[in-house]
């Protein structure tokens, strides 16, 4: 196999905040991404997929080295994204690329487009103007708008004009993995099957692997090779995107798909409505994070034990006590203890 | 477009509502007509700039002042006319005969007071009666909103409550004057999928409960289809199609309908490629005279540049089926 475009080992994020008063100096822990593991290959995309406070923008923060993380590593094309500086640092910003949620908001409103989309290139890259006019006409095109709009500002444009912006500065130096976080939620309806036709047409052009942080379960179903589940800062179950639509396996994944809305009736599965809200972070629940809201909770074992994250042979990993076969590999065991 | 029934509890007929802006009035809603019955959900689809909730306002009358005005049509509740209604009158029917729940949670309360004050505010305005008598009240409608420990959660401020939460207690307060139509603007759209879910199921169960009639102003189909008897599908401020949700969900008249429901990428099964409308919705200052889809439709000739379609019942011969097309049912 060769060698994953992005590995991500053990990482963990905690956050001290402060949990009394205004004058109070008491601290807690929110432990915002806590000891996930998983890889992408090349050319690829997966999915984080969960609710609000489930650390899923954490973990893409920390993808793209604006977190630090409290423990673990990201390993970029195998290298440990945590320890390069100089040279190497800036080939890092210029390989791993983001789109955010909001083009209202990622948009210096003071810019021509020329300048946004050009920026990436003019800090890491030495190039005549006349190379880096052809290379901002080239991204435009790409994105499905005219190089003649270079000139404008981002106030000239609608929204999903201003996204392809976006894309158009993410994808002008060639990166080798863009984090897309949320990219389509703030687009009308009719405007979001565009935007996501052009990330795969740019996924087939630039040969580029995504990591989508998305709500929405359509979205993430049309755009992602593999989904990653999170709930409260853990990976509870991973796989093949079809694997994980077709036969989920966590409790959690089974609600999660279940909340979903598809358009059309009939032949509807029955719902399973979750009781009760996530818990706070700041004091999850012993054993299994889930258990207090789980519909096939089974006993002691989920509220002493944590489950450990079992891989089948498929590559479909799935942490939960009710799946404890014996012949699954144990993916990486929450190794506090060894550390 | 109108369903004549007897009983429609709101009935909106040929709604024109205006923005004054410095460059000119613009007309946001442009002769919209429906009603709602008892214990019927009713949905408005639409993208933004449809004027799906400038039309709720305008039913609200609580345009943005001092820019927006109600330029003609009427608004009838109960046999009155809200359109003619002084602000005095006004301010009645709100709370009392239609509840709203708003979008976002976090704005829809104050933060300086607990939500059991905002509670029994509500209760002392649309029924009246001493502050003391109305805790208990108060106390009931959160547990009707299934606000869990509402004792003890009546003491509470907004910010110590989840967004679900929050939006539970918006919902107890549009209950509070026991209203005969709830409005609601996109309520779920900040809240997460499961707690999204529990949401409808409870106003489904307030509906089921109270009679209330609810119109649910969404762009998200899934939602339409999960909770409403029927919907209008809103486009560049005008009606283009209305009817059950079974019946335009399955045979959809209206090329703009049919474009929207190709364009929502399934849950339910994966595909390659999604189909996408080309070209993007009007600024509803530069309508033409002719269809206002047509520069975006696949079936559009020189009638439906030039002139409006008329509303004509839908080619299958639905009841309440019509649809504002000169092609209607030709779209696949």
């Amino acid at each position: 196999m060769t060698q994953p475009i992005l590995e991500i080992r053990n990482l963990t994020r905690h956050f001290e905040v402060a949990t009394g008063g205004m004058f109070s100096s008491k601290r807690g822990i929110v432990r915002a991404v806590e000891d996930v593991n998983m890889s992408l290959e090349r050319g690829q995309t997966t999915a984080l997929v969960g609710e609000s406070g489930c650390g899923k923008t954490t973990l893409a923060r920390m993808l793209l080295r604006l977190i630090e993380p409290t423990s673990g590593q990201v390993l970029v094309e195998g290298q440990d994204i945590s320890t390069l500086s100089g040279g190497a640092l800036r080939r890092f910003r210029m390989g791993v690329q983001a789109v955010f949620q909001d083009p209202w908001a990622s948009l210096s409103p003071r810019m021509r487009v020329f300048d946004i989309v050009a920026e990436t290139l003019v800090i890491n890259e030495r190039l005549t103007k006349g190379e880096l006019t052809r290379r901002v006409d080239e991204a435009l095109i790409s994105v499905g708008l005219r190089p003649d709009m270079a000139r404008l500002f981002p106030h000239e444009f609608s929204g999903g004009q201003r996204q392809r912006i976006a894309i158009a500065s993410a994808i002008i130096a060639r990166p080798s993995l863009i984090i897309l976080d949320e990219p389509v939620s703030a687009l009308d309806v009719s405007i979001r099957s565009q935007i996501m036709n052009l990330f795969k047409d740019i996924q087939a052009e630039y040969k580029c692997s995504y990591v989508i942080v998305a709500h929405d379960l359509g979205t993430t179903r049309f755009m992602a090779d593999r989904i990653a589940v999170m709930y409260l800062g853990r990976l509870v179950e991973e796989g093949q995107t079809e694997t994980i639509f077709e036969s989920p396996r966590h409790p959690y994944t089974r609600a999660l798909l279940s909340a979903a809305l598809p358009i059309r009736r009939g032949g509807e599965k029955a719902r399973m409505t979750l009781k009760g809200e996530v818990p706070s972070p700041l004091d999850p629940p012993g054993g299994c994070p889930f258990h207090p809201r789980c519909p096939q909770f089974i006993g002691d074992v989920c509220t002493t034990t944590l489950p450990p994250m079992l891989r089948d042979g498929q590559g479909h990993a799935v942490a939960c006590h009710l799946h404890p076969d014996t012949n699954r590999m144990a993916v990486v065991q929450t190794n506090k203890e060894m550390t | 477009m109108t369903e004549q029934t007897q009983d429609a509890i709101l009935r909106v007929e040929n709604l024109r509502t205006q923005l004054m802006l410095a460059s000119g009035a613009i007309d946001v809603v442009r002769g919209v007509s429906f009603s709602v019955n008892a214990g019927e959900t009713l949905g408005i689809v639409g993208e933004s700039g449809s004027g799906k909730s400038m039309t709720a306002l305008s039913v609200m009358r609580v345009l943005p002042r001092p820019i927006g005005r109600i330029a003609g049509g009427a608004i009838w509740l109960e046999g009155r006319n809200l359109v003619e209604l002084s602000d005095a009158e006004m301010t009645k029917v709100r709370g009392r005969q239609i509840g709203m729940i708003l979008q976002d949670p976090h704005t829809s309360l104050n933060p300086v007071f607990t939500v059991g004050d905002q509670l029994v505010e509500a209760l002392q305005l649309t029924t009246g009666g001493a502050r003391r008598g109305l805790v208990a009240r108060a106390i009931g409608l959160m547990k009707q909103v299934n606000v869990a420990d509402a004792e003890r959660r009546f003491h509470a401020y907004p910010h110590q409550m989840s967004g679900g939460m929050k939006q539970r207690v918006v919902g107890a307060i549009s209950l509070a004057g026991a209203p005969k139509v709830i409005i609601a603007d996109e309520p779920t759209t900040a809240l997460d999928v499961t707690i999204q879910l529990q949401y409808l199921q409870l106003l489904e169960d307030i509906q089921h409960d109270t009679g209330t009639a609810i119109v649910f102003i969404t762009h998200d189909l899934g939602i339409v289809s999960r909770l409403c008897h029927r919907l209008v599908v809103m486009y560049a401020g005008r009606i283009v199609e209305e009817g059950r949700v079974d019946t335009v969900f399955e045979s959809p008249a209206h090329p703009y309908t049919v474009a929207l429901l190709n364009s929502v990428p399934h849950v339910d099964r994966r595909v390659e490629r999604l189909y996408a409308i080309p070209g993007q919705p009007p600024a509803l200052s530069e309508i033409g005279s002719g269809c206002s889809f047509a520069p975006r439709c696949p079936l559009a000739d020189e009638q439906c540049r030039s002139q409006s379609p008329p509303t004509v019942p839908g080619p299958d011969g639905a009841t309440g089926h019509r649809v504002a097309c000169w092609k209607p049912g030709e779209a696949q």
